[in-house]
């Protein structure tokens, strides 16, 4: 059965691109212009993700997400983001979103961050499950799946066990640094996040998301307020 | 001058001279009287003597006649009555003492008598006769004549006496006057010197000390003109030139004043709270802005806080405090309005440099900074209603192309390339506005660390390595040794890195190779990115980092804003930014860094 994806965004023009990318990729795609249309169709039917636009006339990506949220809707959501409108990222991590794409983006890079997390949720519930290969196992590449996933279902707790067993594994993933990072500020464990985020950068000093949330730490205990929106990675 | 020294030592030589002639007549007087006297009793004296011894031998010889020496006694008369006389002459005229002149008649009476018996006596043969009158009348008159003389030889003696007794008490008496009369003349010669000395001594203690309260700023003195010598002509001049003292600082007091007024009136009519303080941080001028925000804060003419602190820290000999970013505005309420005043404080110095206050203003910055935001929202909704259209228009363009939809021909491939490259290029050109746009308003905090410039050098390589080589260059890195690290965002000098590096690799042939590079230059580190490329004309190169700046006939590739950047960015750090280029041998793109105030080397 194909998957379901909603796709939300006030730009008609925008849903059409979004539409025909997930389509030709075999996902039946439906449209809302907002959140009016949207919390209408997801009274009618479940849907696999969520694609949603944050910047939005009425309510924004995040009011929505967390209106969802309080209806009980699970649905994993990746949120499209403009350049200076990133979501404040301690509120998007509790309402479980991780999956931030930047306009103007490619069809590519749509489908391939729905793919993943589409994947991410269909995956495995355990390691002992036997098909997988075995390097799925050893490089942390499934811990940072399962966090992921963990994340997304907001279980932060479990996120955070299988950060660590990540790291184990593998030291030098960037992103398995920077989510413990922000896990870790959620917790309001500031030094410690100033160390992953630090790790991150120290591996790639390119990483942009972990860029940002370092940049948005040090104005945080420097300048006493920061602008800079946190980064989850996208 | 002269005179003064002249009367004040008159005296003294007067003095001198009276004394001195005193005491020579003194001594005159003493020697005189006492050789007259000696002399003129002296001689009374001896002719008494002579007389004495005269009559003696006369006597003698009247004697030897009677004893039948006839012969013998009137020769021997015959010699002496001649001495006799001439002595009784003598005596005669050297009547000296009182009483002297009866005993020198009674003696020349006497001897008359005396010689007019001794003629008869002579004349006389009868020798009894002779007996008689010798016993009877010469013997008796020789011995009143030889008592006579003996006491005019007494009295002359005893005068003698007297005389030199007196001169004993005269020149004892001269003796004690002379010890007065010196101790009056010391007493005399002291008094005149203390005169003189004060005649000279003060009016100098007068100029010296009038000059004294000039130095301290009192210009009305007067020195007192109390003579018309050197003197008075020296506290005269002094007098003049402390009225063209009084004259000139009177001008420079009214410069000053005029200067001051013109301050304050500046300072008055200036929109800006402007506070002086003195170097003990007390508040010296304030001007009526600052007088307003005072009340209207109700400061009670204490500095706001955040600004008290740079002030002590300026008045510390720390450096001038002078924000640009409105960031670090302060936001106060006035009149239930929200306003933004800039503090920027300035050290004042003197020639020397010797701090001796500081100038505080506070700038609203509340209109710069409404504009500020306004800005930094435009920019967030031109980025936002831009990049919605080019979302789909990108998107569109991206799914024709991958022909999943339907297959294209050729010239519809062609096209649709076109506009996606384009489409591509317009999302440059907005990026890099917006980048310019957030770097201007100061948004862009920078994240400044130490770093060591191999490191940066090296994670730039790292980044653009397969960059460069997917357009068949080669990327080599050239390092010197022992650096001192920089204090810089890293990841805003990667940007700047990136910039330079696609600009070289735009124009270094295939096969080519870019060098990045780091060493000393100057007080900081210089970082270059050296190409292989054509060169830029001499004539452009001081245009290049001017935004929407092309080196006409370059191929297009993008808004003119690349380097403008850069330099904002490499500006914002404190470095600054050029290129060493000649046409033909390549071009070096470089930016000087300081050197990191904590950091070691590295």
């Amino acid at each position: 059965m194909n998957k379901k994806i909603i796709v939300i965004d006030d730009e008609p023009n925008v849903r059409l691109g979004y539409r025909i990318t997930l389509e030709t990729e075999g996902f039946a795609v439906q449209e809302a212009n907002g959140a009016a249309q949207a919390m209408a169709a997801f009274e009618g039917e479940a849907f696999d993700l969520a694609i949603l636009d944050m910047r939005m006339p009425e309510l924004d990506g995040l009011e929505l997400l967390a209106q969802m949220r309080e209806r009980g809707l699970d649905t994993p959501t990746v949120i499209i983001t403009a350049y200076g409108d990133v979501p404040h990222a301690v509120k998007a991590m509790k309402l479980g979103a991780i999956d931030f794409l930047q306009k103007p983006l490619t069809p590519e890079q749509l489908r391939a961050l729905v793919a993943e997390v589409i994947a991410r949720h269909e995956a495995p519930p355990a390691p002992e499950v036997p098909p997988i290969p075995l390097k799925y196992f050893t490089d942390g590449s499934f811990h940072l799946l399962a966090a992921k996933r963990a994340i997304n279902n907001r279980n932060f707790d479990m996120a955070r066990e299988h950060l660590m067993e990540a790291l184990k594994q593998n030291d030098y993933v960037i992103e398995v640094h920077n989510l413990l990072g922000v896990l870790s500020e959620m917790h309001e464990d500031y030094p410690t996040a100033k160390k992953c985020y630090g790790r991150a950068i120290a591996i790639n000093s390119s990483y942009e998301p972990a860029q940002q949330n370092m940049r948005r730490i040090f104005e945080l205990f420097n300048f006493g307020s920061s602008k800079e929106p946190f980064n989850l990675g996208e | 001058m002269k005179q003064r020294i002249f009367f004040g030592l008159a005296p003294l030589f007067i003095l001198l001279l009276v004394m001195g002639g005193y005491a020579v007549s003194l001594f005159a007087r003493l020697g005189n009287s006492v050789d007259v006297i000696l002399r003129e009793n002296f001689r009374s004296v001896v002719a008494g003597q002579q007389m004495k011894e005269a009559a003696e031998r006369m006597d003698s010889a009247l004697f030897f006649s009677l004893v039948g020496e006839e012969e013998r006694g009137t020769k021997m008369y015959g010699q002496n009555l001649p001495i006799f006389q001439e002595n009784l002459d003598l005596e005669l005229h050297n009547i000296t003492l009182p009483g002297e002149q009866q005993l020198a008649d009674k003696t020349r009476d006497l001897h008359e008598q005396y010689a007019a018996r001794a003629r008869i006596f002579w004349e006389t043969t009868d020798m009894e006769l002779r007996r008689k009158m010798y016993f009877g009348e010469m013997l008796p008159t020789f011995t009143a004549i030889k008592d006579t003389a003996q006491e005019i030889i007494r009295i002359n003696q005893d005068n003698m006496i007297e005389a030199d007794r007196q001169a004993r008490s005269l020149s004892a008496s001269s003796t004690r006057y002379m010890i007065l009369a010196v101790i009056a003349g010391l007493a005399l010669a002291a008094y005149f010197a203390f005169r003189l000395q004060r005649s000279i001594l003060q009016p100098i203690q007068a100029v010296t000390a009038v000059s004294r309260e000039l130095g301290d700023g009192k210009l009305d003195q007067v020195v007192p003109v109390a003579s018309q010598d050197e003197l008075g002509q020296l506290a005269d001049a002094f007098n003049k030139m402390a009225t063209k003292l009084r004259a000139y600082r009177q001008v420079t007091s009214d410069q000053i004043l005029q200067a001051r007024q013109m301050t304050e009136i500046t300072f008055s009519a200036f929109p800006d709270a402007i506070i002086a303080l003195a170097s003990d941080g007390r508040i010296n001028f304030t001007n009526p802005a600052a007088d307003r925000l005072f009340h209207k804060l109700d400061l009670r003419s204490a500095l706001p806080a955040v600004a008290q602190s740079e002030v002590e820290r300026v008045l510390k000999g720390g450096e001038d405090y002078l924000p640009t970013s409105f960031e670090k505005a302060m936001c106060v309420r006035v009149d239930d309005q929200e306003t933004f005043l800039l503090p920027r404080v300035i050290g004042m110095r003197d020639e020397s440099g010797s701090l001796f206050g500081a100038a505080v203003i506070l700038q609203d910055v509340t209109r710069f900074r409404l504009l500020d935001e306004v800005k930094t929202n435009l920019v967030s909704t031109v980025s936002h209603e831009l990049k919605t259209p080019l979302t789909s228009v990108r998107m569109g363009l991206h799914l024709l192309l991958e022909e999943r939809i339907g297959s294209l021909n050729p010239k519809q491939i062609e096209l649709l390339l076109a506009a996606r490259d384009d489409s591509e290029r317009l999302l440059r050109m907005i990026n890099d506005l917006l980048d310019l746009a957030k770097l201007e308003s100061g948004k862009s905090r920078l994240l400044r660390q130490p770093i060591s410039p191999p490191e940066l050098v090296e994670s730039a390589a790292r980044e653009l390595r397969d960059f460069v080589e997917a357009r068949g260059s080669k990327l080599a890195t050239k390092l010197a040794y022992e650096l001192p690290s920089v204090d810089v965002d890293a990841q805003q000098i990667a940007h700047v890195f990136s910039n330079f590096v696609s600009n070289a690799v735009k124009h270094t042939k295939v096969g080519g190779e870019v060098t990045l590079s780091a060493k000393r230059h100057g007080g900081g580190v210089r970082f270059s990115v050296i190409d292989q490329g054509p060169g830029i004309p001499a004539g452009y190169q001081d245009q290049l980092f001017d935004r929407f700046f092309r080196v006409p006939g370059a191929e297009v590739s993008g808004a003119g804003l690349g380097l403008a950047i850069a330099k904002e960015i490499v500006v914002a750090q404190g470095g600054s930014i050029g290129v060493h280029s000649k046409p033909g041998e390549g071009s070096e793109f470089f930016f000087d860094l300081p050197i990191s105030e904590t950091g070691g080397e590295s």
